[in-house]
């Protein structure tokens, strides 16, 4: 029997961590990542870029984010049956997480409260960025209440 | 629900992970089951009996019906 996947191949501490899995699962959450960086100094350098390249630059980290999702739904079929439930239960959480952190963007946005530019211009990488840690947090505490 | 798993693994000398090899699953989800913290689906159930050569129903034991 094929061995499935599992969260312990992603965390460093256990002794079932693969590098190999880890890498081919985040590399396009890097590319995402550094991407968003890198737009993120490009806008702030060049402020008087037309409104179209502007946004061509915040939509470029989907792609990357994108190719990050099918790794990860690739990953979790390769899981087994209470690794996929564990799976559900954080990613229930995360989309939840992300959805309360828009809600509270927008309030503030709507109330005038002062917010980072890059948060304005680039906020989805930020969203990206918030949702992984939390489904990360979520899959870790949701993991240990079946040890 | 209630099941043997444990003391069926232990009169092979399986260890957890022996076991887990053996289903194609996770150590996890073996012990999990062992301590009946997750119901195993169906296919897996059967998997489990087929394993260790007994009817499914001398392995996990039905929960009571309700009313």
């Amino acid at each position: 029997m094929t061995k499935p996947n599992s969260l312990d191949q992603l965390c460093r501490l256990s002794p079932e961590y693969s590098n190999k899995a880890d890498l081919r699962l985040h590399l396009w959450y890097l590319v995402a990542c550094l991407a968003f960086v890198g737009g993120s100094f490009l806008l702030l350098s060049h402020p008087e870029w037309p409104k179209s390249l502007r946004i061509a630059t915040e939509l470029i980290p989907m792609l990357p984010a994108f190719l990050f999702l099918r790794d990860m739904a690739r990953f979790v079929r390769g899981m087994d049956e209470l690794q996929r439930r564990i799976q559900l239960e954080a990613a229930a959480v995360g989309a939840f997480a992300m959805l309360f952190a828009i809600w509270v963007v927008n309030v503030l946005n709507a109330n005038g409260v002062y917010l980072p530019g890059s948060i304005r211009g680039l906020g989805s990488a930020y969203f990206l960025i918030f949702t992984y840690t939390a489904w990360r947090i979520s899959a870790f505490i949701v993991s240990r209440s079946y040890r | 629900m209630k099941n043997r798993l444990r003391e069926l693994r232990a009169a092979k000398d399986w260890s957890q992970s022996a076991l887990a090899e053996e289903l194609g699953v996770s150590r996890q989800t073996i012990n999990a089951i062992e301590t009946e913290k997750y119901d195993p689906s169906l296919p897996l159930a059967f998997q489990i009996a087929r394993l260790f050569k007994l009817p499914i129903e001398s392995i996990f034991e039905a929960p009571p019906a309700e009313k």
